[in-house]
């Protein structure tokens, strides 16, 4: 090889390796995006009305509120209807039934009569037989607020009603510079559970959880929206009639009865009505709090309210219980502010407070002094979203299912029983 | 034309060939720091190399910290090649895999989950050698660097009602930078 060749290979070969660097000296980027969306699948709605029935047992996959009257435990399949859980032995319950009501978020019991939201409507129906439940009354668009997506109601003015939704994936792939965006999801239907209430009625009514937006009231059904406050006569249990409705606020999410007294849990305070005039309750006081998700309870002398921050509460990261002096209805105080992980739903037995502490688990609280809470127990191990706690026995609906502890000894409280989720 | 492309493919093998002394194997340790230049940014980078030499070859492994980017922790081969009477001239290349370092994800509305995965890692050049007595060398090269990394992020979207919709957005970065580096290499 003469040197003339070598010179010629050599600067040959550095204009080569300086090219390619250079042209391969640059940042890149590719998205690849997967879209979830929810295809809606329709029934008639007589279709959907002959199917309120005692169903064949189902699992359990995504459990809401949950409400109790006797030995049964009637538990919503979050949209898709209720479980009828015969619950004579809390060591070995049995799911006995399903009842199919799309849409359904809540349920109300007085004696015979289940109250549940279908979509936009109400539903009453006969329970006196839990095996072989009837449909007894429906009213038509009660709800106007609960619709899906798009600006589409799922019952109202419109024959065809979503039963179900179908899981579909849509994939983009896309350099970064490219912004292709797509809406898609669906809108939402409104969280909601059973709230309890064990004064003496006409008719046993079935006690439910904190999280409940329909609650019963001796012969009354309360029911709360996004921003109002529905009342049902429900003297003649199986032939509800809507009597009134007023506007209570914005983000309305639980209510809760104590004595005449109504406590309404919204995302940005309490609100106290009281329903001397059953059909025509009366603003009586207010406690405002930062913007976050709230169940409320309340005894005699406190409310005890649960302050949570999440995607659906927004409102920053605000996650703590507040106990609020009730001496003065019309100027509720707050006495002191206890943190938490994340809590949802609450229950009062005696001086024991239970909370639901998200993934945190199951807490178990002496109330006996507000001023200075004393945790007896925690259950470590499940996400928890609501509770009733009587009689010894704290019904938990969790992520995973339905849990039954006995506390007889609150410090060292007992499984019973679970009913799985069957994801 | 033909003649020229053989050159240029045996050129390595050609200088490897120049000496044919055969050497004891030794180990060595290499330091590096450096910079890296990208098309948007330009950021240090460290390296940590150990391995044997054995002839004109180092074959070991290495760990380094780049921060271009995203800081990533970079885990690789590492193979050299010296040529030369002195051996004073090398050509390197490593490849490994990159390690998704410390990262501070931003708030996003509605985000469940933001990730860092890591991917392809490599860095070749040629550099030369200052000898500091037998057992020091200063060294500078010059070559390019390539990273990829992923981010995954996932959005889920309020709902109270059965399975929310999510979405996820993965974004698939690669990085070709010129690398530079100052290298203290320590060993026989």
């Amino acid at each position: 090889m003469n040197k003339k060749l070598t010179v010629e290979i050599v600067s040959f070969l550095l204009i080569a390796v300086m090219l390619g660097i250079t042209a391969c000296v640059k940042d890149s980027c590719k998205e690849i995006h997967t879209y979830t969306f929810y295809e809606a699948v329709y029934k008639t709605k007589t279709e959907v009305r002959e199917n309120i029935k005692s169903n064949a047992p189902r699992s359990v996959e995504n459990p809401g509120k949950i409400n109790t009257l006797g030995n049964y435990i009637f538990l919503n399949e979050t949209d898709k209807g209720i479980h009828v859980i015969d619950n004579t032995n809390p060591s070995h319950p049995k799911n006995i039934a399903f009842i199919d009501i799309p849409g359904n978020m809540d349920l109300a019991i007085k004696g015979n009569t289940l109250y549940a939201d279908l979509y936009t409507d109400l539903v009453a129906i006969d329970i006196s037989n839990p095996a072989s439940v009837k449909l007894t009354k429906v009213i038509d668009s009660v709800f106007p607020y609960r619709y899906w997506g798009s600006g589409f109601v799922a019952t109202h003015n419109n024959d065809q009603i979503i039963t179900d939704w179908v899981r579909k994936e849509l994939t983009v792939t896309e350099s970064c510079e490219e912004q292709y965006q797509i809406f898609t999801g669906r809108a939402d239907v409104f969280f909601s559970a059973q709230s309890g209430n064990t004064k003496a009625s006409a008719s046993p009514i079935g006690v439910g959880g904190s999280m409940a937006r329909f609650t019963i009231m001796n012969d009354r059904l309360y029911t709360v929206g996004m921003s109002d406050l529905d009342v049902f006569n429900i003297a003649n249990a199986n032939d509800p009639k809507h009597t009134n409705r007023l506007n209570v606020g914005w983000n309305i999410e639980t209510i809760y009865p104590f004595k005449d007294k109504l406590f309404i849990g919204s995302q940005s305070g309490m609100f106290i009505y009281n329903v001397s005039n059953a059909d025509a309750p009366v603003a009586a006081g207010r406690f405002t709090h930062v913007q976050s998700c709230d169940p409320v309870i309340a005894d005699d002398d406190h409310a005890f309210v649960t302050l949570r921050s999440g995607n659906a509460c927004r409102g920053g990261f605000t996650n703590q219980l507040d106990i609020v002096k009730l001496n003065n209805i019309s100027d509720p105080v707050l006495l002191k502010t206890y943190p938490m992980k994340n809590p949802h739903g609450l229950s009062k037995d005696g001086d024991l407070l239970f909370i639901c502490d998200g993934d945190a688990g199951l807490k178990l609280y002496n109330v006996s002094d507000v001023m200075n809470l004393r945790i007896i127990k925690e259950v470590n191990n499940i996400n928890a979203y609501d509770v009733i706690a009587m009689n010894k026995i704290a019904l938990v609906v969790a992520k995973d299912g339905l849990y039954q502890y006995n506390y007889t000894n609150p410090a060292d409280i007992r499984l019973l029983s679970k009913i799985t989720t069957g994801k | 034309m033909k003649k020229t492309t053989l050159v240029l493919l045996f050129l390595p093998l050609g200088l490897f060939a120049q000496n044919k002394k055969v050497s004891k194997p030794g180990w060595r340790m290499i330091t590096s720091t450096g910079i890296v230049a990208g098309e948007s940014d330009t950021k240090p980078v460290f390296q940590l190399s150990g391995g044997i030499v054995y002839d004109r070859h180092f074959a070991g492994i290495g760990i380094g910290y780049d921060t271009y980017q995203f800081n990533s922790i970079p885990l690789f081969a590492d193979w050299r090649m010296s040529f030369g009477k002195k051996q004073i001239g090398f050509i390197y290349a490593n490849g490994g895999y990159n390690f998704p370092g410390k990262y501070k994800d931003e708030n996003e509305f509605d985000k469940a989950s933001d990730l860092l995965k890591g991917g392809f890692y490599m860095d070749a050049g040629m550099g030369y050698r200052i000898p500091l007595g037998n057992f020091n060398r200063l060294s500078f090269s010059a070559g390019y660097s390539r990273k990829n990394i992923r981010q995954l992020k996932t959005f889920v979207y309020p709902c109270l009602t059965g399975d929310c919709p999510e979405n996820i957005h993965e974004y698939k970065y690669g990085f070709g930078r010129i690398i530079a580096k100052m290298s203290w290499e320590l060993g026989y």
